[in-house]
């Protein structure tokens, strides 16, 4: 199947003005036939478009994937839906390099948070000292923890 | 890196079972929807379901429903990725058996589908010629080159052909209707008769060289004729195309032989009966009219060499693979059994 929208220089999107309008300036015969039958039936440019969109994307996913020069894949299809390869796209590889990103931000998580546990375990029995040291400090001065005299107990007889 | 928040399939795949399940399913769905049809009709989930029941992920099918219906092409190229790294050997043969059932179920593919499915040749890096004996046999009827939407004469046969057939094919759309009635193995007989115009179809247009674009609404116009004239000298022609092919894929035997079920159905070619009968032969391995014992006799062989605990020590993908062919081989040699019974 060939591409008519690239060969009118439109864009899939364009409208019916603009799809009529590009016709009429169409040089080729043949394309100027074909684009008539194709897109100025309504039914017709649906399910032209709907295969357009499938070949968008198949020509998309084999060039991502390598397979622009694959056997299946010849004639105007492969003329026309064909898009530079290039294999910077590797999803595979992006997904493992997430997973192994996402792997060292929680290794990462796990070390600071039994850093944060041992820091607050600590702070904890600091703040329990110095409270204990304050109330000792508060207590033993006023004399509240003098033993009684011994006159005041009973004599043992 | 574009971004980096995982994208629902991603999830998806980490927490299946088994992520080469997972992206097959997803792009059987893609097959699927590719008919030109806005939604999955219940039918063909309903044969996605059954086709895809020994998948082992653990997961539902609504997320790749709609990431299929989009489509979503970056997590269809994270799916075929998946699928080229985990599918070899012959797995890769049962999933496109797999594929070209979904496409063909329901008679002819749409144009989508035809490029969906050759997509998916070419991702396995299944070469055409075995591809097209693959098609054959689960089709019943060659692969055919896609119809070009782009033609203004595509259009014109096609409605020219409504118009011509129109009668003809109301009478079939009773026909079809009564059928569907009479209940699922009627439909599998539609989809035969289907498939066999096609085949004829595919055979005029082979004669005639590769101009079939061109002349294609005269051959929709002659159908109906051509069609009884085909039943009539059939059987010759058929000899000498399925010799072509035989000689063309004569290193592997076991297509040879399927090659041979297809010679032997369309030259008698009664019932439907038959032409199971001639299918189960030919998944063991056998010409038409084998005797019971010879039956039992390659069952018990292929039985041994294809047992699943043979592969026990092997991945658990070979061990699935052996599976579902010691399935085939078990099920064609049960209803061979209850045929001689």
């Amino acid at each position: 199947m060939r591409d008519i929208y690239r060969r009118l220089g439109l864009h899939v999107s364009a409208s019916d003005a603009e799809i009529a309008r590009a016709i009429a300036r169409c040089e080729n015969n043949a394309v100027k036939r074909d684009a008539e039958e194709v897109l100025r039936v309504e039914s017709r440019k649906r399910e032209y478009d709907q295969l357009y969109g499938t070949l968008t994307g198949i020509g998309l996913l084999r060039a991502r994937m390598g397979l622009t020069h694959a056997p299946y894949w010849r004639g105007s299809e492969a003329n026309d839906f064909s898009i530079s390869a290039d294999d910077e796209y590797a999803r595979y590889a992006e997904l493992k390099a997430k997973m192994e990103r996402a792997a060292r931000v929680y290794d990462n998580w796990q070390r600071v948070r039994r850093i944060l546990r041992w820091g607050l375990g600590l702070l904890l029995a600091v703040g329990i000292a110095a409270a204990i040291a304050a109330y000792a400090w508060d207590v033993i001065p006023t004399g509240g923890m003098s033993l009684p005299s011994l006159e005041s107990l009973p004599a043992i007889s | 890196m574009a971004s980096s928040r995982f994208t629902p399939f991603e999830r998806l795949l980490l927490t299946s079972r088994n992520e080469a399940d997972t992206a097959a399913l997803l792009l059987l769905a893609w097959l699927a929807m590719s008919d030109g049809q806005e939604t999955l009709s219940p039918r063909k989930r309903a044969l996605l379901d059954e086709l895809t029941g020994d998948f082992r992920h653990d997961h539902g099918h609504q997320l790749l429903v709609d990431l299929a219906s989009g489509p979503d092409f970056v997590a269809l190229q994270l799916a075929a990725e998946v699928l080229q790294r985990y599918y070899r050997g012959p797995r890769r043969e049962t999933f496109l058996r797999q594929a070209i059932h979904i496409a063909t179920h329901d008679g002819g593919m749409a144009a989508g589908q035809h490029h969906v499915l050759r997509f998916l040749a070419d991702l396995l890096g299944v070469m055409p010629e075995t591809f097209g004996v693959l098609f054959r046999d689960v089709a019943g009827y060659p692969l055919e080159s896609p119809q070009d939407l782009s033609k203004a004469h595509y259009w014109q046969s096609r409605e020219g052909a409504r118009d011509q057939d129109s009668e003809q094919t109301s009478r079939q759309g009773d026909e079809r209707e009564h059928r569907e009635q009479a209940g699922s193995e009627s439909g599998e007989k539609a989809r035969r008769s289907w498939g066999r115009r096609k085949r004829h179809k595919w055979q005029h247009g082979h004669d005639r060289g590769e101009r079939e674009q061109a002349h294609e609404r005269e051959r929709t116009h002659d159908r109906g004729r051509d069609h009884r004239r085909w039943r009539r000298d059939g059987a010759g022609q058929h000899d000498q195309s399925s010799g072509d092919g035989q000689s063309r894929h004569g290193g592997h035997e076991r297509k040879r032989h399927e090659g041979f079920s297809h010679d032997g159905m369309r030259g008698d070619r009664s019932t439907a009966h038959d032409e199971k009968a001639q299918r189960a032969l030919a998944v063991l391995g056998l010409m038409g009219n084998a005797q019971k014992s010879e039956v039992k006799r390659a069952y018990r062989r292929l039985a041994q060499k294809y047992h699943p605990d043979r592969y026990h020590a092997q991945s658990q993908e070979a061990m699935a693979t052996a599976s579902l062919r010691f399935q085939r081989i078990k099920n064609a040699y049960d209803y061979l059994m209850r045929q001689h019974a």
